[in-house]
């Protein structure tokens, strides 16, 4: 079977076990397009996107265009005349010129079961929305966001503790294999883009680092499903004696409570217990402003912290 | 158990005075349970649950005159029993006696004093019917108004503003007046002639509309507009004239991809994928699921498959989309329905006078978010069912200031050029064109 020639579009760390798989794949990834060097960490010093570091590695040319639709970046990628441009969390939305330039389309890697959770933050809001399942989606692009036909999809479960960051990484993993079975079947003729379901639509909008100050007037659950989803980021927070404290690692106790929520209730080696709207929350691992991100049997060796305190 | 027709009338005021649930929805509620009611009878409960709201002050001010126990005191029942007499004696031809005896009846096992009070009061007003105590024209022009005409003050104050004293009364009349039944022909099933040929029988007048190309009017149909011949078939849609002309400003064609961000049942939204001939892609937002059924249903009866509904706050959705990829947005805002009080008298007694400052903060909002998302060269339609200018010229006036890429147009082809302004704003009053009252307006982006 002939090899095709890919552009593989793509930023973040999502996106890297992707375009590895591409490499290693029998197609050709003949460019890689990411985002500008941005100012990341702690010295904010403008630093490489993870795919790019990949991409370098691999000896393979880096386009980081400011603008998309800049005519110089258009015509660079017309020159290189790929036969399909894949595209795994770019990061813009694509104009039509460089939606029809390749022969085959674009074709995206989006981390949600379409068309529920179309946008931005697919994962985050999948744990949010207390899903029992998700998965990858490949899909043709279109104008829309992420509105075009579905090629090829693959579910998998939401384990009970999963945040963000590790079912980014799963998702990622599974995104890889499905590229690769896509592509082939596409070639083969075997797998042809069938127009998203009408019903089910949703839209997974950014996460807002505003809606990550703890509300404890919620319920248990719902504070647990909303951490797990802004870790590692934005990160839900709230206050201890009027310094930010971030939550991670929760876990539900279902048992009534009667003191006011956002109390501490209990403390112990395994975490702090708080009251909330409706049940017990435990939080078994949390970062003080300024300070490592700890489990709470760590934190509480530095930092007294005592049943009766009251967090928000 | 049998009920009558009055009794359940009265039921509705009650639930309607107690929490105030939107009127249609809940008289949709009360037929349905009570089946066995004759096709006259569920006229009866409409006629006396509607006429009474619409003339809801006017009946209370009289009952003011008449009662010594203030109304905030008097009990729901007897109130909204009280009401539902006095307006069958002043507004409907059913004879005094009988809606005397009728409204007494339906406080048959309560205390004396209370059919006794209800009696008493009914009487005296059937006596007293040709010199009744209103208000005088001369010392409060606007009070007057508003309890001959029954409406809140501070809406009687803004109108007159509005329109003037010479326009005034028959923009509040044909506010009162009950509306005909307007519909939209489906034209991806059948055209306007050969559904008018259909519907002739089914209503004791049947008119094309002046403007709207698709649009019938009937007046006094027999039965339920779901009963009529076609409705099943997806032959038509209930819209006034008013939308549907929205739907010409916005004139979509088939391939295009269209966003309307407050779909609601989707009157409108049916009317663009017609537009379309069922081609390109509509995607349909609204964040209350019980609509979005009925749009569901609509979609279905009609046989339109190009609309994607989406049960999300459609400024939550889409924000940080960052990206022009509509070509045409249809922004049907939430609004103060100042111009549907014919369709909804409920909204005169809904509304508190600042309500249209946070709607119009709220439409803004809307504009300012999605206006972004509108390719250049597109249209955005913007369009609200009020006569408010904040909501409407006001609003887009200073819209358009802060973006001078957006300027208004007159679609080619729109079917009443005449209704719109020289600035280019569409606005319609049911007193001078018999629609709903609604302001829009087409934006292009350059």
């Amino acid at each position: 079977m002939k090899s095709w020639s890919l552009i593989f579009m793509g930023t973040p760390e999502f996106a890297v076990p992707i375009l590895k798989a591409l490499i290693a794949g029998p197609d050709e990834v003949v460019a890689v397009v990411c985002q500008p060097d941005r100012p990341r960490g702690r010295g904010r010093k403008p630093s490489p996107p993870p795919v790019k570091i990949v991409a370098q590695e691999a000896g393979i040319t880096v386009y980081q265009p400011e603008k998309i639709r800049d005519p110089a970046f258009i015509s660079q990628l017309k020159a290189v005349s790929p036969e399909a441009i894949v595209v795994a969390a770019y990061g813009k939305i694509l104009p039509p010129e460089i939606l029809k330039l390749p022969p085959r389309g674009c074709i995206n890697v989006h981390a949600s079961l379409l068309p529920k959770f179309r946008g931005a933050a697919p994962i985050n809001w999948a744990i949010i929305s207390g899903e029992e399942k998700t998965g990858v989606t490949i899909m043709q692009m279109d104008e829309g966001m992420d509105t075009g036909p579905i090629i090829l999809a693959r579910e998998i479960p939401i384990e009970p503790e999963e945040t963000a960051g590790s079912l980014a990484k799963r998702l990622s993993d599974l995104g890889a294999e499905l590229i690769l079975e896509a592509i082939e079947g596409l070639k083969e003729g075997r797998l042809h883009p069938r127009p998203q379901p009408k019903t089910g639509v949703s839209y997974a909008p950014p996460l807002k680092k505003e809606d990550g100050l703890a509300d404890f007037s919620r319920p248990a659950e719902e504070l647990d499903r909303l951490i797990r989803g802004f870790d590692p980021w934005p990160t839900v927070y709230t206050f201890l004696q009027g310094r930010r404290l971030k939550l991670f690692r929760p876990r539900v106790i279902e048992a009534p409570s009667q003191a006011p929520p956002g109390t501490i209730v209990a403390v112990s080696e395994e975490g702090i217990t708080i009251a909330t709207g409706r049940g017990l929350l435990l939080i078994k691992e949390v970062q003080l402003e300024g300070r490592k991100r700890l489990p709470v049997a760590e934190f509480t060796r530095g930092y007294h912290l005592k049943p009766g305190m009251r967090l928000g | 158990m049998f009920t009558s027709a009055r009794e359940l009338a009265l039921r509705t005021l009650v639930r309607f005075e107690r929490d105030r649930p939107p009127l249609d929805e809940t008289l949709t509620r009360v037929l349905e349970q009570a089946p066995e009611l004759s096709s006259r009878d569920r006229n009866l409960v409409m006629e006396l649950v509607y006429g009474t709201i619409r003339y809801q002050a006017s009946l209370d001010w009289l009952i003011d005159a008449y009662s010594k126990k203030p109304r905030h005191r008097l009990d729901k029942e007897v109130l909204c029993g009280l009401r539902l007499g006095i307006y069958q004696i002043l507004y409907t031809r059913i004879p005094d006696r009988a809606a005397v005896n009728e409204t007494v009846s339906l406080f048959k096992g309560r205390p004396t004093y209370i059919t006794g009070f209800v009696n008493a009061i009914l009487r005296r007003l059937c006596r007293e019917k040709d010199h009744l105590p209103w208000p005088p024209k001369e010392r409060d022009f606007a009070l007057y108004l508003a309890v001959r005409y029954s409406y809140p003050t501070f809406l009687v104050r803004r109108w007159l503003n509005l329109v003037g004293e010479e326009e005034i009364e028959s923009l509040l009349a044909a506010g009162n007046e009950v509306p005909p039944l307007v519909i939209r022909t489906n034209t991806l099933r059948i055209n306007r002639d050969q559904l008018a040929l259909f519907l002739k029988k089914e209503a004791q007048e049947l008119n094309l509309c002046r403007y709207s190309p698709e649009g019938l009017i009937l007046r006094r149909p027999r039965g339920p507009v779901t009963k009529l011949t076609g409705y099943r078939q997806g032959w038509f849609q209930v819209q006034d004239e008013a939308s549907q002309l929205v739907g010409h400003l916005v004139a979509p064609e088939p391939g295009q991809k269209v966003l309307d961000a407050c779909a609601g049942v989707g009157g409108k939204t049916t009317h663009l994928a017609q537009l379309m001939k069922n081609q390109g892609q509509i995607q349909a937002f609204d964040i209350d699921k019980r609509r979005l059924r009925r749009l569901e249903e609509n979609l279905k009866r009609l046989g339109i498959s190009n609309v994607e509904i989406i049960s999300q706050d459609v400024t939550e959705a889409l924000r940080g989309l960052g990206a022009a990829i509509y070509d045409r947005i249809l922004i049907d805002a939430p609004c103060s329905g100042t111009g549907v009080i014919r369709r909804h008298p409920d909204i005169k007694w809904r509304r508190r006078p600042e309500d249209i400052k946070t709607m119009s903060q709220k439409q803004r909002g809307l504009l300012e978010t999605l206006s972004p998302l509108l390719k250049k060269g597109g249209v955005l339609v913007y369009a609200v069912c009020s006569l408010e200018p904040e909501e409407g010229e006001g609003l887009i006036e200073a819209f358009l200031k802060g973006h001078p890429e957006f300027s208004p147009i007159s679609p080619p082809g729109f079917p009443a050029p005449g209704l719109l302004d020289s600035q280019g704003f569409f606005r319609t009053f049911p007193h001078r064109q018999a629609m709903d009252g609604f302001f829009a307006v087409a934006l292009k982006k350059t």
